[in-house]
C-alpha cells in the first residue's frame, strides 16, 4: 500500500515540475526576443542544448566568469554579462564579436574597425579551439565556467556529499541495516556492483574498477537528471560531446593501461588464424579500439540532447499555434511534455547503465585471462 | 558544427573535475562503503554458517544423549538381571547348606541315639548278670542253711528284681 501511495506522488511531482518546466522553457526565450513566435526555432533549441557563458535561473540570469586564454598573450578574465553591451561597431571590450552564443575575435582594420567580407558577413580572427578545427584561423583557449561547467561543479558538490553522507552512515551504524540516504544509495550501489561491473569484468578484477565504475554511474545519472530539471538554466551536461568525450577518453586510458598480454596480443597477432587474416585482424582490432570508446561517447550525447530536442520541439508547436488555437495546443502539449519528462527519468537511469556496463565490459576485455576468450564486441 | 566539436575548455574542465571526484569520492565514499557492505555480507555468510554449523551440533548432541540413555537403560537391565541372578544363587547356595547342616544334625543325632542304645544295652546286660549272680547267691546261700526251701528264695529275687 505504502508502495502505491509513494508511486503516486512521484507521478503528482513529475507533473507539478513538468508543468513549471513548460512555463520556464516558454518564458526563457521570451527574454531575448522581440518576437517570440518567430524566435522560438532550431536556433532557441540549438542554444538551449549548447554551452551558454551566462546562466539562467528561471527569470534570474546569473553572471559566470569568462575565461578566455590566448597562447603567447595570456590570460582575459571579465563576466559574462559584459557580453550583452556591445560597443556601437559590436565589439566587446574592443575585439570580441558575439552572435548566437558564440564567441569569436573580429578581424580588425588598421583604424581598429572590424572588418566584413563581401557578404557583410565581419571576418573572424580568432575563434575558440576545439577538438577538431576547422578553417585554420587562430585559436584561444575557453577556459569559462560556463553554464556547463558550472553544472558539473555542482552536480561534482553534490554526488561529493551525497555520497560521503552516506560512507558516513555507514561508519556511523557499523554492523546495522541500512538508513535513510544510505539505504537508497545501497541499492544502486549494488546494483553497479552485482549486475553491471561483476559479470562484465570477473570475479577476480572487478573490485579496483569498482570506484571508477561508481563515480561514472552517479555522475552520468545525476547529470542527466540535473538537465530534466526545470529553472536550473537548462544545464545540458551529459548532452555535451566535450563531456561525453572526455568520460569515454577516461574509460579508454584506463583500458590501455590495464590491458594484459593477452589482450594485446588478440589485437596485434590474433592467435590461431593464418597471416594474411592476422594482418586484416589487426586492422579490425585498432579501429575496433577506437570505435567502443567513439560509441560511448555518441551514444551518451545523442541521447540526452536527443530528450532536450524532443522536449523543446513539443513546446515548440504551442509556440507554432499561438495565433490559431494557442490554448488548446499548449494543453496539448503540455500533457506530452509530462510524458517526455517521465521518459527521460527513464532514459536519464538507463544511459547512465549503458555507459557503465559497456565501459566495464571494455575493460573487462582488457583484463580478460583465458587464452581463448573471444572479444566480446567489435 | 560546433555541437558535434567538443571544446577544449570543456574537455580540460571536465577531465579534471572528473578525475578529482574519482580520487575524492573513492578515499572518502567508495573505499568506505565498500569495505562495509563486503563485510556485512561475509558477516552475514558466517553467521548462516555458524547457524548451520549449531544445528548440526545440535542434532549431533541429541543422538549422543539418545545413545547414551539407551546404553544407560542397557546397563541398568543388566543390573538388575545380575542381581536377580546373584539373589537366586545366593539363595540355593543357603538351602544347600541348610540341608546339609540339617543332614549332619540328623546323623549325628542318630549316632547319638545308637551310642546311647548300645550304652543301655551293656547296662542291662551287666544288671541281668548282676541279678543272677545275686539271685545265684541267695540261692546257695538258702540251701546251705535250711535246705529245700531255695524255690522260695528264689521267687523272692525274682519278685525283687521285677521291682526294678
Amino acid at each position: 500500500m505504502n508502495v502505491a501511495v509513494m508511486r503516486w506522488m512521484y507521478i503528482l511531482i513529475a507533473l507539478i515540475f513538468s508543468l513549471f518546466s513548460v512555463r520556464s522553457y516558454a518564458s526563457g526565450p521570451a527574454h531575448d526576443s522581440h518576437s517570440e513566435k518567430e524566435e522560438f526555432g532550431t536556433a532557441e533549441i540549438l542554444h538551449h542544448i549548447s554551452d551558454d557563458f551566462g546562466l539562467h535561473i528561471g527569470p534570474v540570469s546569473i553572471p559566470l566568469p569568462v575565461m578566455l586564454y590566448f597562447p603567447g598573450q595570456g590570460w582575459d578574465v571579465f563576466s559574462s554579462t559584459e557580453l550583452h553591451h556591445a560597443d556601437e561597431q559590436g565589439l566587446i571590450h574592443g575585439k570580441y564579436l558575439y552572435h548566437h552564443g558564440k564567441l569569436t575575435v573580429a578581424a580588425l582594420d588598421a583604424q581598429g574597425h572590424p572588418m566584413v567580407d563581401e557578404h557583410g558577413h565581419p571576418e573572424i580572427a580568432a575563434q575558440e579551439a576545439r577538438l577538431i578545427n576547422i578553417g585554420g584561423k587562430d585559436v584561444f583557449y575557453n577556459f569559462s565556467i560556463t553554464k556547463n561547467v558550472f553544472g558539473m561543479l555542482l552536480s561534482v558538490l553534490l554526488l561529493f556529499f551525497i555520497f560521503r553522507a552516506s560512507a558516513q552512515a555507514y561508519a556511523r551504524r557499523e554492523g546495522m541495516a541500512p538508513k535513510g540516504l544510505q539505504s537508497l544509495l545501497e541499492p544502486l550501489i549494488l546494483f553497479v556492483r552485482d549486475d553491471v561491473v561483476k559479470p562484465s569484468i570477473g570475479e577476480k578484477h572487478y573490485r579496483r574498477f569498482m570506484p571508477l565504475m561508481l563515480t561514472i554511474f552517479f555522475f552520468i545519472w545525476i547529470n542527466n537528471l540535473l538537465g530534466l530539471i526545470p529553472f536550473l538554466g537548462g544545464l545540458n551536461v551529459t548532452g555535451n560531446i566535450a563531456v561525453t568525450f572526455a568520460l569515454a577518453a577516461v574509460v579508454l586510458v584506463v583500458q590501455l593501461a590495464v590491458a594484459n598480454k593477452n589482450f594485446w596480443g588478440h589485437i596485434f597477432w590474433f592467435p590461431g588464424v593464418p597471416v594474411p587474416v592476422k594482418i586484416l585482424l589487426l586492422v579490425i582490432e585498432l579501429v575496433g579500439l577506437l570505435t567502443k570508446p567513439f560509441s560511448l561517447m555518441i551514444r551518451l550525447f545523442a541521447n540526452i540532447s536527443a530528450g532536450h530536442i524532443i522536449i523543446m520541439s513539443i513546446i515548440g508547436i504551442t509556440f507554432a499555434f499561438q495565433s490559431v488555437v494557442g490554448h488548446t495546443v499548449g494543453v496539448v502539449t503540455s500533457l506530452f511534455t509530462v510524458v517526455m519528462l517521465i521518459l527521460e527519468l527513464l532514459v536519464a537511469a538507463i544511459q547512465a547503465y549503458i555507459f557503465t556496463l559497456l565501459g566495464s565490459l571494455m575493460l573487462g576485455a582488457a583484463v580478460e585471462e583465458h587464452d581463448h576468450g573471444h572479444e566480446h564486441a567489435h | 558544427m560546433d555541437l558535434l566539436n567538443p571544446s577544449i575548455g570543456l574537455v580540460v574542465w571536465m577531465t579534471i573535475s572528473f578525475l578529482v571526484l574519482l580520487l575524492v569520492l573513492r578515499k572518502f565514499a567508495w573505499k568506505p562503503i565498500l569495505t562495509a557492505l563486503h563485510e556485512r555480507e561475509s558477516g552475514i555468510e558466517k553467521a548462516l554458517q555458524a547457524a548451520k554449523e549449531a544445528e548440526l551440533k545440535m542434532a549431533q548432541l541429541t543422538a549422543d544423549n539418545e545413545a547414551l540413555l539407551t546404553a544407560a537403560r542397557k546397563e541398568r537391565d543388566q543390573m538388575l538381571k545380575e542381581a536377580r541372578e546373584a539373589k537366586e544363587e545366593l539363595i540355593a547356595q543357603a538351602k544347600e547348606q541348610a540341608k546339609v547342616q540339617a543332614e549332619q544334625l540328623m546323623a549325628q543325632a542318630r549316632e547319638t541315639i545308637k551310642n546311647e542304645q548300645a550304652r543301655v544295652a551293656i547296662d542291662l546286660r551287666n544288671q541281668v548278670a548282676q541279678f543272677s549272680i545275686e539271685i545265684a547267691e541267695r540261692i546257695l546261700k538258702e540251701k546251705l542253711e535250711q535246705g529245700g526251701q531255695h524255690e522260695k528264695v528264689v521267687e523272692q529275687a525274682l519278685n525283687q528284681m521285677s521291682l526294678n
